[in-house]
């Protein structure tokens, strides 16, 4: 997996490509690490929109960084979900505590 | 694993830190002059009296390299040389012969055939330095790669240790229950040496069956060890009678206390209860559970509703059970989704539902074969990237019974005069729950085992009732209704929590009659019962007036019963036993 993250007016997005699964912990944290750490980040947004697949290693992950991002008061949202990640997210039931836009 | 690397820092530093050097040489003056030359070149002198120390020096990872003065003879030289061969020393540590100034050719070719490099001096110590260095970088890689293979084999060694041990629990917590076995069929996949799913089946006291599919986050041990107390706890509160919704708040509870935040446990737990044909399913975070006709079209669908099991704390997890009734030869399936995402040979498609109803379609025989067929020809063949598992559970219209010849009960004696009487309260009724109280009387009570799947469901029919309609007064008819079954758990859950008046008794005893023992077990509740001079609008057709107070749970009972009668006011209802079994009646079925 990649990751590729930009700022916009306090707005950290991490834009993720490729396969979403336990191989990618290390470049997930590194890539959110520095984002929720940060004063002048106040909301993460996680782009799925090019994520092939994610399986449940991954979904841990998107659960821990809510609630880093819950401790450090940053709102989390997860955007362009499609396909088969919008899938695993619905069986997940992920909506319900997650922001999916 | 961690692999620790030494502090980043320049190399040559690193050198000399890490490898001190050995001068050995016959002329204390000689020595001194070649140690001053060492540390001229930057690198550190350890300090030997002579051949046997030095090797301890190296052996100990003191020193990394020996400089040996070969003077006018080389015996010290051939010593170590012979030594070192005979040591098999684990890496290449290099002996540097340093010859005197008037060494001659066939000097050096004796001193190369006893060391890896030859030195002549006069020598300055940038160029002993430059000679030096590869040698001890190499042996330094040599050090690291060495300690890196003796850091690998231990943790394979740790982790083959752990997954014996998981294999070992998990296999202890795999209770064998043959009656209920042969309603299942089941495939597991692991996508490494222990599986991250694990597939379970109990039978309940009242012969309902439980089945449990739970898939720990990722897969392989971490995944085992989250799903271990899924298992146990599914298992325990099986055995004591609790419903789907009990366990599975509890294994959530449990979940949540104890495992970390990224980690979870997607799970199917369901109860098929082949009396009433009705089936009880909880889904959190797993594919589609499919009900199966005999030809193998579906029949219904249950989605995940919700979360899987650790991630809610109590308050925000919802327990509440999708319920549907089945017909003859029905078949539950559930699967992992290390089955219906497995990727296809390119890669990119995944097995998904479409594949899956191909394969279950026609008769039940072999069907999990057939699905299992399917999917490894649509993978190709290949290893499967996560653990994968099926499970078929036979939806009958009625429970089978235990193949073995049961040895015949131990008479009941008609003379026996035990009895018992218990009288709850509303403390107790709001924090006690009823249906394991139920369970652990009938187990204490010496009932024969194949009577006490009657006894359970009657006792338990019959409490369950008197709270739910006699003390909480909620209306039996609510559940029927479009919509009713979650309005009704939702209000009972808030009566009960509420309940500040009231009580339940429960009476039980042994009597004798012409045909036998009977068990007689009373239960009355302080509800307001039924007005039988007005009637009640809620009569039911053919029923006595006080039965229309009372619940579906109590009828589906009476049949098992060899009497059951409730007072004229709803409030006291008696059922009676058989426990002796004359007619071949054993209660195992309705």
């Amino acid at each position: 997996m990649q990751t590729q993250v930009s700022v916009i007016n306090e707005r950290a997005r991490i834009s993720l490509s490729g396969r979403f699964d336990f191989n990618a912990h290390r470049i997930f944290k590194s890539a959110c690490e520095p984002q929720i750490r940060s004063s002048d980040i106040s909301s993460i947004e996680i782009d799925l929109g090019n994520v092939e697949y994610l399986d449940s290693a991954a979904l841990g992950m998107l659960l821990l960084l809510r609630d880093q991002a819950q401790g450090a008061h940053k709102t989390l949202i997860l955007t362009h979900c499609q396909g088969l990640v919008k899938q695993i997210l619905d069986v997940a039931n992920f909506r319900k505590l997650f922001t999916i836009q | 694993m961690v692999l620790t690397t030494p502090p980043s820092s320049s190399p040559d530093a690193r050198l000399t830190e890490s490898a001190g050097v050995v001068v050995l040489d016959h002329d204390p003056q000689a020595r001194a002059a070649l140690e001053r030359l060492v540390a001229a070149a930057g690198m550190r002198v350890v300090a030997s009296s002579g051949v046997d120390e030095a090797l301890a020096l190296i052996d100990g990872g003191v020193a990394a390299a020996v400089l040996c003065g070969t003077g006018d003879d080389r015996v010290l030289l051939g010593a170590l040389a012979h030594r070192r061969r005979r040591m098999r020393p684990a890496w290449p540590w290099p002996v540097l012969a340093v010859l005197p100034q008037a060494a001659g050719a066939a000097d050096v070719e004796q001193a190369f055939a006893l060391a890896d490099d030859c030195l002549q001096m006069p020598l300055s110590a940038t160029a002993l330095g430059a000679r030096l260095r590869p040698f001890l970088r190499m042996c330094d890689y040599a050090t690291r790669t060495q300690a890196q293979r003796t850091a690998l084999r231990r943790h394979q060694d740790e982790a083959e240790a752990e997954q014996r041990i998981a294999s070992h629990l998990i296999a202890r917590l795999e209770r064998r229950d043959a009656v209920a076995e042969r309603l299942i069929q089941a495939w597991v996949s692991p996508a490494r040496h222990v599986s991250g799913d694990v597939v379970a089946v109990a039978r309940a006291p009242d012969d309902r069956i439980h089945v449990l599919l739970a898939d720990g986050t990722g897969n392989g041990l971490s995944a085992a060890i989250s799903v271990l107390p899924v298992s146990e706890v599914f298992h325990r509160m099986t055995d004591r009678g609790f419903d789907i919704a009990s366990i599975v708040t509890e294994m959530n509870r449990k979940l949540r206390s104890c495992m970390p935040v990224d980690r979870f446990v997607a799970c199917v737990a369901a109860s098929v209860d082949m009396h009433g044909h009705a089936i009880e399913l909880w889904n959190g975070g797993c594919p589609p559970v499919i009900l199966l006709g005999a030809d193998g079209r579906v029949q219904r669908v249950c989605r995940s509703r919700h979360m899987a099991l650790g991630i809610l704390d109590s308050q925000q997890f919802d327990s509440s059970v999708e319920r549907c009734d089945y017909v003859e030869r029905s078949q539950l399936m559930v699967v992992s989704d290390g089955l219906s995402e497995a990727p296809g040979g390119d890669g990119v498609q995944r097995f998904g539902d479409r594949e899956l109803l191909e394969a279950v379609r026609g008769a039940a025989v072999h069907r999990l074969g057939r699905v299992v067929s399917r999917l490894y020809a649509f993978t190709g063949g290949r290893a499967l990237e996560d653990d994968a598992s099926v499970l078929l559970v036979d939806c009958r219209m009625a429970p089978p019974v235990d193949a073995a010849p049961m040895a015949s009960p131990p008479a009941v004696e008609a003379a026996s005069d035990w009895s018992l009487e218990l009288r709850l309260g509303p403390s107790q009724l709001r924090g006690l729950a009823l249906v394991p109280l139920v369970s652990d009387l009938v187990e204490q009570l010496g009932i024969p085992r194949r009577l006490r799947a009657a006894v359970f469901r009657v006792l338990s029919a019959l409490l369950v009732d008197a709270l739910d309609h006699g003390v909480l007064g909620l209306d039996p008819g609510m559940a029927d209704l479009p919509g009713g079954a979650e309005r009704f758990r939702v209000e009972r859950a808030a009566r009960l929590s509420r309940l500040d008046d009231g009580w339940l008794r429960i009476r039980s005893a042994i009597e004798p009659s012409s045909g036998g023992a009977l068990l007689r077990l009373e239960c009355e509740d302080s509800g307001a019962g039924v007005d039988s001079e007005a009637g009640d609008s809620r009569r039911l057709p053919g029923k006595e007036a006080s039965m229309s107070r009372r619940g579906r749970g109590v009828e589906q009972v009476r049949s098992i019963c060899t009497d059951l009668s409730v007072d004229r006011v709803g409030r006291r209802v008696v059922a009676l036993l058989a426990l002796s079994d004359p007619g071949g009646r054993d209660g195992s079925s309705a």
